[in-house]
């Protein structure tokens, strides 16, 4: 498996990562769409999102994604098992991305531990605070090579934007909006990420929120590393209510959505 | 506020902090700051106390209850935050809060609401300041609590449903923070309860202290020597305001949760009696949750306890012993609540209804003198008592 800060840093682009939450629509399709994003050429890496009950940070797709998960029954080693049979599919990184109850629950020991032996690369735990980082994480990750990447956002001050980039070991995660996942604001991104351009030296910078096409990733261009889609990635897989897509529709979906990103390649 | 003794770092023992996404520290940063110069700010405090007195129409009585005493067989004195205006104690801090966003130049008030007290009160210090106001409610409380939804509609409040989760209490608050992430700036999020990050936890318990620090003078004019300081807990905004300036004293705190269909039933909102540590809306506390770490929905007749977490400084007094937690179930509950109706001539909130249900059982010797906060009256339950109109 890559490292996923070289990759970010190797060439001048931004890559496009795929949020998708596990369990999502079901546990058969999520191991399919996987499959999809393991072998598709737009996709440089992907976040697995581990479902809870209380989602602050998100918008209502994923809230919504993360209820469906969770009514079916999907547990913590679920998405262990997504993330070995993508690791056994490719290689490229995948990140977990969730709450910090959960994680503290299993033990954060037992929970990296098992993300490790599940081949992930690392953490992204919106709502831990700096100093539980340090406190319970730091030496742990380190000891299974294993990265956490923290927020930075318009309203971030200078103080934890410094935080952000001294602590986060694969990349800084740029929250684009003020506003949720899956807020599509028409907002000029751009002022904010040239901001942070002097500290893109010390840690890549990936874009998330609200990006869902590929003229927003266009429009970060030089800007960023990487790029994160979440809600809008769901989205495509058709609508999110009572009834869900098929195997074959999402994967289909998935595909077509994907496209859009490499118009001149085959996946 | 930093100085008080309990808080360090943002803890209130092993408890509270601040569990947020990057999107709202600054406005956690400057709320803090903004609390702390307002609190020591001889000018604030003056209008806030005018505003209690007159608006709020503090002090509010601490009364004996003959008759309850003579049922409990030992002497009982309700504190009567009932007959505070909008009929609870959530107006302290609804106030406070609104003063201070007012201060700090917000534009928009938010909260979140259960059996739709705190929306009223908020909806109320809205009108008051001339602020918008939007409240988010459960849609289950919603529909178990339709008079309150209408007043705050009356007051010029716009009522959003919570239609995720259990469409109680938790979901409301979870969408509240939503909204205030997604408008950091203009925003103030008047939390109801003693609940969420650091300063909440303690801000609510400072503006509710009036109701301890009038129990203690009245206490002092009335030569009581108060043994024992009762009261309901769902995140439990109404205890430590009673409770904040006794807490050095020898004197017996005890929070009555809500046990629902009963506290092993599966069906309970007894947090600390039941729950373990973990993080609920940005703080480590004492929470309902299964093995996975996912938060498990809480039960009780009671929207105001419907709650599947307790504030973090309860978590921390409950932890050292300072605190004693007991629990009612609704159907004792609903009993106390229309004895307190036939005996007293007071029509109890059913939250205030588990405090009075436990004083009916616990083991008195009859030499006690039991201080009870009356949190709230209970016309907004009457649908409940009447269905269940006991003997």
């Amino acid at each position: 498996m890559k490292e996923l800060m070289s990759i970010l840093r190797e060439d001048n682009r931004v890559n496009l990562s795929i949020f998708l939450t596990a369990g999502f629509p079901d546990m058969k399709t999520s191991q399919a769409l996987l499959k999809v994003l393991a072998n598709h050429p737009a996709v440089s890496f992907v976040e697995l999102g581990m479902p809870f009950s209380d989602p602050l940070a998100d918008g209502p797709t994923i809230q919504r994604a993360s209820e469906i998960a969770l009514a079916q029954g999907t547990k913590l080693d679920d998405v262990f098992a997504l993330a070995s049979g993508f690791r056994a599919s490719c290689d490229k990184p995948l990140m977990l991305m969730g709450y910090c109850n959960p994680v503290y629950r299993r033990g954060v020991e037992a929970f990296v531990t098992q993300a490790r032996d599940a081949g992930a690369s690392g953490l992204i735990l919106p709502d831990l605070p700096y100093a539980s980082h340090d406190r319970d994480f730091r030496s742990v990750l380190e000891a299974n090579g294993q990265t956490m990447s923290f927020l930075v956002s318009p309203t971030s001050t200078e103080e934890s934007m410094d935080e952000a980039f001294e602590k986060s070991t694969a990349f800084v995660y740029g929250v684009a909006n003020v506003g949720l996942t899956g807020d599509a604001q028409s907002v000029d991104r751009t002022a904010f990420f040239e901001g942070l351009q002097d500290h893109r030296t010390r840690c890549p910078i990936v874009a998330g929120f609200g990006i869902s096409d590929p003229a927003d990733i266009q429009q970060l261009e030089g800007f960023v590393d990487g790029a994160i889609i979440g809600s809008a990635f769901l989205r495509a897989l058709g609508p999110i209510g009572e009834s869900r897509p098929s195997e074959s529709e999402a994967v289909q979906r998935a595909i077509a959505f994907l496209n859009l990103f490499t118009p001149h390649s085959q996946p | 506020m930093t100085q008080h003794p309990l808080i360090r770092n943002g803890y209130y023992g092993e408890f509270g902090g601040q569990f947020i996404p990057e999107m709202l520290r600054r406005n956690f940063i400057d709320l803090e700051q903004a609390f702390e110069d307002a609190w020591k700010d001889a000018e604030f405090k003056s209008t806030y106390a005018d505003l209690l007195r007159d608006f709020v129409g503090r002090p509010t009585p601490l009364q004996r209850a003959d008759r309850w005493s003579e049922r409990c067989g030992t002497s009982v004195w309700f504190k009567r935050e009932d007959l505070a205006h909008t009929g609870a104690h959530k107006i302290n801090n609804a106030v406070g809060q609104v003063l201070l966003a007012m201060r700090m130049g917000k534009r928009h008030i938010i909260a979140e609401t259960g059996a739709g007290q705190h929306g009223v009160a908020t909806a109320t210090a809205c009108a008051w300041a001339g602020l918008p106001c939007t409240v988010f409610m459960g849609a289950e409380d919603m529909e178990r609590q339709q008079p309150n939804v209408e007043r705050m509609r009356l007051l010029g409040a716009e009522v959003r449903s919570a239609n995720t989760g259990s469409q109680t209490l938790k979901d409301a608050t979870n969408e509240a923070m939503r909204h205030w992430i997604a408008h950091p700036e203009e925003t103030h999020y008047v939390i109801g309860s003693a609940v969420g990050p650091h300063p909440y936890p303690m801000m609510v318990a400072e503006f509710h202290g009036i109701i301890g620090e009038e129990t203690k003078t009245a206490c002092q004019t009335k030569g009581i020597k108060p043994s024992h300081l009762v009261a309901c807990l769902g995140g439990g905004s109404n205890a430590l305001g009673l409770f904040l300036p006794f807490l050095d004293e020898d004197i017996e705190l005890i929070g009555v949760e809500a046990a629902g269909a009963g506290v092993e039933s599966g069906r309970t909102a007894a947090t600390i009696e039941k729950g373990s540590p973990g993080i609920l809306h940005g703080a480590k506390t004492m929470i309902l949750q299964d093995d996975e770490g996912q938060i498990e929905e809480a039960h009780s007749i009671s929207a105001g306890l419907d709650y599947p977490g307790i504030g973090p400084l309860h978590a921390h007094l409950a932890s050292t012993g300072r605190l004693r937690t007991a629990a009612a179930e609704d159907e004792e509950a609903l009993q106390a609540g229309l004895l307190c109706t036939r005996l007293e001539g007071i029509l109890p909130a059913l939250e205030t209804a588990h405090a009075l249900a436990w004083t009916l059982r616990a083991d008195w010797s009859g030499s006690e003198e039991v201080i009870l906060n009356l949190s709230g009256r209970g016309d907004k339950d009457l649908k409940n008592y009447i269905q269940n109109p006991g003997e």
